[in-house]
């Protein structure tokens, strides 16, 4: 809402600073940051809340302004509109549920022509362009008043029938700016002889506009439907400042006091003489102000300020409330024009924001502390510990965006269907929520080309369809470049160690498509659950991203990951050396390493470890811990455990030991 | 006495001068010092001296003690000087090797700090979906259909076509405030819920606005919560985060689902005040929007607004993330170059 200053002060003086106004007015909820200079003149830029459509007029923020300075703003005085003289008869059929209030009025004989240049100029430093004296009054008290209002050109209306319907559906309208649609179904329009000549709300129509040569004028404030004209609105996608204000809803008590003023400047400066009665769907004495009660206990329990109640009385007189003090509650009378009061609270808020929030004393809250478990409770104490794992091993937290494209999923041989989809998304790089990290790791692979080595994780949620039974796991993804499949693996070992997780089954991936390498890839399983997939990732989705080197990931789910972890057990350090010796065995190919080493642990007790060392084309050393915790093993013990750990791995793996 | 004490003396730092290795060193302190040695002798001999004497000449034997003992020592240090000197220069300054270590995101690290704030004011964390209904995004919160209360908050929406859902009805959360209806609709007061969460937007993206970002919701409901409390706990969260001397002031606005409605603004950390980039040139940068729970939000979670009252508010995890580090364009927090991670 463009407020110039001058216009602010036809109705309240206006003695502080303009920085220091411009902050007091945000403080109080009319939210000002800027202001311009135009012609001269200075210019307000006040954001409006959609709940005070009555800030939507200069003299509505003039009110708020007087509040302020402490006093209240001057009324503009409206001048009864003279019984008619001329003879311009018009009726409307208007339905209630489309306009709850109609007002309107027929001038005969008037001279269009400019409107005078204190007019203009006001006009232009809101940016609205002058027309002609009629159309210009129309606006001007629309923007001073806040209710809007329309003026049609008597002598084109077909008939001095109109009615006020919804439309069917494919009625043609051409608006004043001319341009031309075929309608939807349900707009408000008016039409006489049946064509529209009106679309309610947010456009007059070309055929009944006003011209230079118009004579005779036909003058409508309607209050309509704000469900009806915000849908209208957004079907046709066109907005004007009149379906603004009607959106929000515009004060039906303040539409008569609107057509008096209009009817006042369009006598005063285009002439003519009222030709008909005022039409008024309503009466005036609908509109009498409403009683709203707060109790002043209620007040001074909730804001906690030390407040006299004369000080609230004053508050809410200055905000036109009318306030009356009885036993303990205060009396409001809320004017039409404050829809936004309807309960306790609103009036509380009232004397919270006049005195001023950054005038109260700050306190803590004085209640307890609630020790069962919320629902939707989140335990980030395990979030934490995954990160610092990670960070601890040496990866780089990366957290990237939710949103994906079809082209990335695609790259990614990821499946579309499962990918939760905007119906109207910003672009479409971000149409798809992810069903997967890894993408995004990829991307960052390319970000840091210059990087040889590069270890990066994130830790967030994953979203699957369908949308019926969505679900959003959070997972702890990892990408190393530069490295090799013991990195990664190595990652994942130390993960499962930190977090106390047993012995676990790897499976390999196999499928085709997706993001992983079908052979040189595995699944994680822990009893029945997957904790997740580990290893080099698939050289087609490589391709895809234009990545030329191997690249090795991980993506576990964090529920699986937290519900298998454990709480450390103490074991005593044992009192007595350990025997330790190397082993070199020729390992036959497809043997894995780590069942070997499983297999060697599970020969006996008193084997407390046993390590890889040393790799040599197909000749593994393995370092063995024998120990008991209890005395010193002599070499004949060893040597015993030895011989079952050789047998054990020949019959099982056909290993022979090289002497 | 006196002149036998002075010979071993003079005779022992003597040898002790000549000692070639430790292990002589430690034969000489041991023929002098140990418990048979011969200034151990001279201590058993003092209770045979007359009284008068005794005094002095224990002194004596403590000093030739003493003497002995420092010898040594500074022996110690002569013979090992081969390893306490330098063949070459040794540089000090030479770069040190760091252990590959790892970072966490800036926004990590925040967003613990901030919970960490809460936890000490006895808030409990809580998570839930993005993937969310219009009844809990909008509706619960008092955002009646067919609103321009909706239009601050642009929305996209999911698309409906084979599902359930009617059109419109499943949005991208379009803030953290969708757990209010949820938590309040399964549990009952007193309690305090802080949620962090990813929250999504129709907007076009540039330097200060992005689709995605990140907000962390408080939430309170308790018996006769006043309004002070909220401005105290914004005060006391702010303060915390941004160190006792952050300015704070307070403007009203307007949410559906808080009655009074306020904007906390931060002064502007980067410029102090002065005007920047960072905070539009105003000084001042919104950083909690919050207010008093509005009794219909209450009443249709099933809490009776005459029993229970509380406040509710926002922290722009995002946006304190940039104010803390200086960052001067949202999209760095999500892009993944590890020139800016490795900043953190």
């Amino acid at each position: 809402m463009k407020v110039p200053f001058t216009w602010l002060k036809d109705f309240t003086p206006v003695t502080l600073k303009l920085s220091e106004l411009m902050w007091k007015m945000t403080e109080i909820g009319i939210t000002t940051e800027s202001c311009k200079k135009i012609n001269g003149e200075v210019v307000l830029d006040a954001e409006v809340t959609p709940n005070r459509p009555d800030w939507l007029s200069i003299f509505g923020i003039a009110r708020e302004v007087a509040v302020l300075h402490g006093s209240s703003a001057k009324l503009p005085k409206y001048v009864e509109i003279p019984s008619p003289t001329g003879n311009l008869p018009i009726k409307i059929k208007v339905d209630s549920g489309l306009s709850g209030r109609y007002v309107g009025v027929t001038i005969e004989g008037i001279s269009a022509k400019p409107s005078p240049a204190w007019m203009q100029k006001r006009l232009k430093l809101v940016s609205l362009r002058p027309i002609n004296n009629l159309v210009d009054i129309t606006n001007y008290v629309m923007l001073e008043l806040g209710v809007p209002i329309h003026v049609f050109d008597y002598d084109k209306f077909l008939s001095n029938n109109l009615s006020m319907k919804l439309s069917k559906g494919g009625e043609k309208f051409t608006s004043v700016d001319g341009l031309s649609y075929a309608l939807p179904k349900n707009c408000i329009i008016i039409e006489d002889e049946n064509r529209v000549i009106d679309l309610c709300g947010i456009k007059g129509g070309d055929n009944t506009g006003i011209s230079n040569s118009t004579k005779n004028i036909f003058i409508h404030v309607p209050i309509y439907n704000p469900v009806l004209i915000r849908k209208t609105s957004q079907r046709l996608k066109i907005s004007s400042d009149a379906s603004y204000i009607y959106e929000r809803g515009a004060n039906e008590g303040g539409a008569l006091d609107s057509l008096k003023r209009v009817v006042e400047l369009t006598l005063k400066l285009a002439g003519g003489k009222v030709a008909s009665e005022v039409i008024d769907t309503r009466n005036q004495g609908d509109y009498k102000p409403k009683e709203l009660t707060v109790s002043i206990s209620r007040i001074k329990d909730i804001l906690e300020i030390d407040i006299e109640n004369k000080q609230i009385i004053n508050i809410l007189k200055q905000l036109n409330l009318s306030p009356t003090l009885s036993a303990g509650r205060i009396i409001c009378l809320i004017p039409s024009y404050r829809s936004d009061l309807n309960i306790e609270e609103d009036l509380i808020e009232e004397v919270a924001r006049i005195y001023g929030y950054n005038n109260f004393p700050k306190t803590l809250p004085r209640g307890s502390v609630a020790t069962e478990k919320l629902p939707y409770y989140y335990d980030r104490n395990f979030e934490i510990k995954l990160k610092n794992i990670m960070q601890g091993v040496g990866y780089y937290e990366t957290n990237t965006l939710a949103l994906t494209s079809k082209v990335t999923i695609k790259k990614s041989q990821l499946n579309l269907d499962n990918h939760v989809k905007i119906a109207n998304p910003v672009s479409l790089e971000y149409e798809y929520m992810r069903t997967s990290i890894i993408p995004r790791l990829l991307e960052a692979i390319k970000i840091n080309s210059d990087e040889e080595r590069l270890q990066l994780f994130e830790y967030n949620k994953i979203y699957f369809g369908p949308l019926d039974k969505s679900k959003e796991p959070y997972m702890l993804s990892a990408i190393i470049k530069g490295g090799k499949y013991i990195d990664i693996k190595g990652v994942v070992d130390t993960l499962l160690e930190k977090l106390q997780i047993g012995k676990f089954n790897m499976k390999p991936t196999a499928a085709k498509k997706g993001l992983w390498h079908p052979k040189k890839s595995g699944v994680i399983e822990m009893k029945k659950d997957i904790l997740g997939t580990v290893g080099e990732l698939s050289p087609l989705v490589l391709q895809n991203f234009d990545i030329k080197e191997k690249l090795f990931a991980l993506e576990l789910d964090v529920y699986t990951l937290s519900k298998h972890s454990r709480s450390a057990t103490f074991h005593t350090p044992a009192k007595y050396p350990a025997q330790i010796e190397d082993l070199s065995l020729v390992i036959p190919k497809g043997v894995g390493i780590g069942k070997l080493i499983s297999s060697i642990k599970s020969v006996s007790r008193l084997i407390s470890n046993v390590e890889l060392v040393d790799t040599y084309k197909d000749s593994y050393t393995f370092r063995v811990w024998y120990q008991n915790p209890r005395k010193t093993l002599t070499d004949k013990d060893v040597k015993n455990i030895r011989s079952k750990i050789l047998k054990r791995i020949k019959v099982l793996f056909g290993v022979k030991y090289k002497v | 006495m006196q002149e036998k004490i002075q010979n071993i003396k003079n005779e022992a730092l003597a040898q002790i001068m000549e000692a070639k290795n430790r292990s002589e060193l430690e034969k000489l302190r041991i023929s002098y010092l140990g418990r048979n040695g011969k200034v151990q002798e001279i201590f058993k001999k003092l209770k045979k001296i007359k009284i008068e004497e005794r005094k002095h000449v224990g002194n004596l034997a403590n000093g030739a003690k003493k003497a002995i003992e420092n010898a040594i020592d500074e022996k110690k240090i002569e013979l090992a000087s081969d390893l306490l000197n330098l063949k070459e220069w040794f540089d000090l300054s030479m770069p040190g090797k760091k252990n590959g270590i790892g970072y966490l995101h800036p926004q990590t690290q925040v967003l613990t700090e901030i919970l960490d704030i809460f936890k000490y004011l006895g808030y409990q964390v809580a998570d839930g979906p993005e993937i969310e209904t219009d009844y809990y995004n909008f509706e619960i919160l008092n955002f009646p259909k067919d609103h321009p209360a909706r239009d601050a908050q642009q929305t996209m929406f999911f698309d409906t076509s084979g599902t359930k859902y009617k059109p419109g009805e499943m949005v991208p959360r379009t803030h953290t405030s969708s757990m209010q209806g949820r938590v309040m609709e399964r549990t009952k007061p007193p309690f305090k819920v802080i949620v962090p969460g990813r929250c999504f937007r129709y907007e076009q993206v540039d330097a200060s606005h992005g689709i995605e970002f990140w907000h962390v919701e408080g939430f309170t409901v308790d018996k006769n919560v006043r309004f002070t409390d909220l401005l105290g706990t914004i005060e006391y969260v702010l303060k915390s985060l941004f160190g006792s001397d952050a300015k704070i002031r307070f403007a009203t606005t307007y949410f559906p689902f808080v009655e009074p409605g306020l904007d906390a603004y931060l002064q502007c950390t980067v410029c102090s005040g002065k005007g920047c980039t960072f905070c539009k040139r105003t000084g001042w940068s919104e950083i909690m929007p919050a207010g008093m729970i509005h009794p219909s939000v209450l009443k249709k979670t099933g809490i009776d607004p005459n029993k229970w009252n509380g406040f509710a508010f926002a922290i722009g995890l995002s946006r304190v993330v940039t104010l803390r580090y200086k960052i001067d364009d949202l999209r760095i927090l999500h892009t993944p170059d590890v020139r800016i991670l490795k900043q953190f």
